[in-house]
């Protein structure tokens, strides 16, 4: 069950995708990139601290495109009788 | 006397709660009264619908009042406090988990948890424990949102209408649309309800800060305040590290296994749909929280000192609104605690119609279950209206201790799909465990951090472990049980 599913990667690519799937966790430490304690403000309105955690949501909407294409295609019988409705 | 104020505001606010109604009136055209149609909506949710049925209900109760409310105490980390790491795990597991989740509603005609659980592991009663532990934990989330309505009436009429009406026509018109159009009233109403908050919030975004002199002008006001304290994360006990990844799991884990989310994944009409409707949601969910955060953020210098922070959105609309504007902002707000209700109300009818009706009265029809699910609709709505007259709590700490108590469902049900050797037993022992383990921190005598981490994460491990230790020495289900849904999982992540 678990061999073979995302979570239990057996090709490179799926691996890699695995990995930034972690990675990701561990850079939602804003710290890890000196935020911690920003006062810094971008643009002349938007905090420092916002602005990262809208560009890790951004990131993980790439890398989620990523997913989209990679993930197997669905058995036929599911897909099929879903699409015919 | 209603003064001209009042009622422009009411009749505005009167020509929205119709709107919905006949939006729901629409969908009840098409429900029949078979029990799929009426509680699955025939497993027929296109990406649109399904993508506002999931985030229309996971995002709205909190997001209009629960975060600017925490902006507004704590400043504009809330943001990634509170959602960005939920923002992208919740698309990750629910095109992987949430999948497999559709793959055996389809293949098994599972409709609720509970059903999974009992078929999974060949047991009688697991599914009707996993049910009632669902159902105390989403009671509350219900009361907040009625509770809602009634603050937000309340407040944005002056007092004309009373905090017990404003809560009781938001239950009567929600019971309008879900009583007669189920899972598809929900979903239809959802999508618009979500499309007009989202729109009101773009306004209330857009305009707040046009009348404070610009968004400089805005955060600046914020920043010059105990230098900078509310633009970051230093000194805010919350957002010290271990509780920042505590959060951010809980919320996490927690929203994705709510039973509402978990029926409505179940809806989709196919793997595409999922697909895409993951794709999308953290834009969406980004597209709401930003504005909603620095809206409260803002707030935190132009309406200092409130004493209960989940008023700043009403109190910053009342400040900076003209009055007609004032009614259309009450619709966005009441759309945003409705599409929560519903899935919440239709959810715990449907356990009691499946995991209790259908499981302990072996000749009921589906015109039954569903004339039942329909009676203890009017049950609920009852004791919620009742509950939301008593309860005082606020709607992120509520949000938090329920998401904990839902999070701690996401290893045992995991299991179902990834855990061959996992045993009806460790099933037992980890959902047991998970349930007291997170009463006994918030209750009983044990502390509230562990090592500088909510109590949930040291609970989700000893509980990981716990179940592993129990698999290990009890008996699992039948070769034939895990090799039916092996086989479903073939080739699936």
């Amino acid at each position: 069950m678990l061999k073979g599913s995302f979570w239990y990667p057996n090709s490179w690519k799926h691996a890699a995708l695995f990995a930034a799937v972690c990675a990701m966790v561990v850079l939602h430490q804003s710290e890890l990139v000196g935020l911690y304690d920003s006062t810094t403000i971008l643009f002349g309105w938007l905090p420092a601290q916002i602005a990262y955690d809208m560009a890790f949501n951004v990131v993980g909407f790439g890398i989620l495109i990523v997913m989209y294409y990679l993930a197997p295609t669905a058995p036929e019988r599911y897909e099929s009788e879903g699409e015919s409705q | 006397m209603i003064s001209t104020t009042n009622a422009l505001i009411l009749g505005i606010t009167a020509v929205y709660l119709l709107l919905v109604v006949a939006v729901g009136a629409a969908a009840s055209r098409i429900t029949g009264d078979s029990r799929e149609d009426f509680l699955m909506a025939s497993r027929s949710f296109g990406t649109v619908v399904l993508l506002f049925a999931l985030f229309a209900t996971n995002m709205t109760s909190v997001v209009m009042i629960g975060a600017p409310g925490l902006a507004y105490s704590t400043g504009v980390s809330a943001y990634g406090f509170f959602v960005s790491l939920f923002a992208f795990l919740f698309p990750v597991f629910l095109m992987t988990f949430g999948y497999r989740i559709w793959i055996v509603g389809k293949e098994f005609g599972h409709i609720t948890p509970g059903q999974i659980f009992n078929h999974r592991w060949e047991s009688d009663n697991l599914g009707l424990l996993v049910m009632a532990i669902f159902t105390i934990w989403t009671i509350p989330y219900i009361l907040v949102g009625v509770q809602g309505g009634g603050i937000v009436f309340e407040s944005l009429t002056d007092g004309l209408i009373p905090y017990w009406l404003g809560a009781l026509i938001t239950i009567i018109v929600v019971g309008m649309y879900v009583y007669p159009g189920g899972m598809r009233g929900t979903g239809w109403t959802n999508t618009f309800q979500g499309m007009v908050f989202m729109a009101v919030l773009f306004a209330f975004f857009l305009y707040v800060p046009f009348r404070i002199g610009g968004f400089g002008a805005a955060t600046d006001a914020v920043a010059q305040i105990d230098g900078g304290v509310f633009l970051n994360r230093e000194g805010l006990p919350p957002y010290e590290t271990r509780m920042y990844f505590s959060q951010g799991i809980i919320v996490a884990l927690g929203a994705f296994m709510f039973p509402h989310l978990i029926l409505r994944y179940m809806t989709a009409r196919s793997f595409t749909t999922l697909k895409q409707t993951s794709v999308v949601y953290p834009v969406a969910v980004l597209l709401v929280w930003v504005p909603t955060v620095l809206l409260g953020f803002w707030g935190i210098a132009q309406i200092p000192n409130l004493e209960n922070p989940d008023f700043i959105l009403p109190e910053l609309v009342f400040e900076f609104f003209p009055t007609w504007a004032i009614g259309l902002a009450l619709a966005g707000i009441l759309a945003a605690m409705m599409s929560s209700i519903d899935g919440q109300v239709l959810t715990l009818s449907t356990f009691f119609g499946e995991d209790v009706l259908r499981k302990f009265w072996d000749d009921v029809t589906d015109a039954k279950v569903v004339w039942y699910t329909r009676i203890f609709l009017i049950v609920i709505f009852v004791l919620a209206y009742i509950g939301a007259l008593l309860t005082s709590d606020t709607v992120v700490d509520t949000a938090t201790f329920a998401f904990a108590g839902y999070g701690l469902l996401f290893v045992p049900m995991a299991a179902a799909f990834y855990w061959r050797s996992s045993t009806k037993a460790s099933i037992y022992a980890g959902v047991i465990y998970g349930f007291v383990g997170i009463w006994a921190f918030e209750y009983g005598p044990l502390p509230p951090e562990v090592a500088g981490f909510h109590p949930f994460v040291p609970i989700l491990v000893t509980q990981i472990l716990l179940m592993a230790v129990v698999a290990l020495v009890t008996q699992p289900p039948s070769e034939d049980r895990i090799d039916e849904y092996e086989e479903c999982f073939e080739d699936v992540w």
